[in-house]
């Protein structure tokens, strides 16, 4: 059962590479296979019951996986010691910036489309 | 000595990361101090181990690359949350959309702007361009506009970890309550480290977050190009 999940899932990246190395497009293959599978989840190609163990696991320990890239950074000590304003100031400035627009943009839609909902619904209730 | 050791099993580097990150989780699920992120904690005490026992990263990386092979992996499946919450996409996919363009294109230019401003080296800023794409996406764009990937990785991974320790208290001092905007500001900003995060915050957090990592993605790759002929 688990070897099935994982066999499901190792095809979706295997397609992901094909696809990207066919169609010759700037998107990585991981995103193509992250789709593929949402797709074949949302036609039903792929039950989720056919998946969910192997991705349970795998996001439950998402972080295990980025910890060797991120001892990485020890390799940059010198030039981020030296630079250290010039390149800290401009990364967490804009992560602030970015934080602030994603989030407030997001909220301040989702409350005018539930306003507009709502008047919508009060019109309706008007003309009646 | 130490060095000798560490060398004689090809995976000790391995067991150090998995290990440290073991004991950062018990140390975090008996505190549950937010600082105390069990990927922030391993990795100090890896690197502070590494460089006392003088053993260089690319030995380290490759008794890793166990765990580095399975990294494309992960963005796969997070196809599986996502799809656990499809009606909340559906409801809110055009706020969703503006959330993340608006965040990627914005964080990107506030990279130009204020690395111009106070004059750093055109290079790093190239490399830093892609920072809050998730890792795989980021190295590819990368070396696409003359950055050096490398050194990117290390950008995204300090955004990463930065979104992912104070991301949610961050969103709580802008006062942002709605649970779908906090994990479109987590995925965009902070790809997998945020959604990492997004996921111990709550399942609509994380599946947002997980999408909004894959938007992101895509978004950078494509836009940044654009915004590299700025320079």
């Amino acid at each position: 059962m688990i070897l099935k999940q994982v066999v499901i899932i190792l095809s979706a990246l295997f397609l992901g590479y094909a696809l990207s190395l066919g169609l010759q497009v700037p998107i990585p293959a991981n995103v193509i296979g992250f789709a593929i599978l949402f797709a074949a989840l949302c036609f039903g190609i792929v039950k989720l019951r056919h998946v969910d163990k192997v991705s349970d696991f795998i996001i439950k320990y998402l972080a295990v996986f980025f910890v060797t890239p991120t001892i990485g950074i020890m390799q940059y000590f010198d030039l981020i010691g030296k630079q250290f304003f010039s390149i800290v100031l401009p990364l967490m400035l804009s992560i602030l910036i970015g934080f602030f627009t994603a989030a407030k943009v997001t909220e301040l839609c989702i409350g005018l489309g539930e306003r507009r909902r709502r008047k919508k619904g009060l019109g309706g209730s008007d003309a009646k | 000595m130490l060095n000798e050791l560490f060398q004689a099993n090809p995976i000790s580097g391995m067991l150090l990361t998995i290990g440290c990150y073991w004991v950062g989780q018990m140390i975090y699920d008996k505190t549950k101090w937010t600082i105390l992120q069990p990927i922030l904690t391993s990795s100090v005490v890896i690197i502070f181990f590494l460089i006392y026992a003088e053993i260089p990263y690319d030995i380290y990386y490759k008794q890793n690359v166990v765990l580095i092979y399975i990294l494309p992996l992960t963005a796969v499946v997070l196809a599986v949350p996502l799809y656990r919450n499809l009606s909340v996409l559906r409801k809110h996919m055009l706020p969703i959309l503006a959330g993340i363009t608006s965040g990627t294109i914005v964080t990107m230019m506030a990279i130009v702007v204020i690395g111009r401003l106070i004059g750093t080296d055109k290079n790093i800023l190239i490399s830093m361009l892609p920072k809050s794409a998730t890792n795989p996406i980021a190295i590819e764009v990368s070396a696409i506009i003359g950055g050096i990937p490398s050194l990117t990785v290390s950008f995204v991974v300090v955004t990463g970890i930065f979104g992912g320790v104070f991301g949610p208290e961050l969103l709580k001092l802008m006062r942002v309550k709605n649970e779908v905007a906090k994990g479109i500001a987590l995925g965009s900003m902070s790809h997998a480290v945020g959604t990492a995060r997004a996921f111990k915050e709550g399942e609509v957090e994380g599946s947002m977050s997980s999408l909004a990592m894959a938007i992101a993605g895509t978004l950078t790759a494509v836009l940044s190009p654009i915004i590299a002929l700025l320079f």
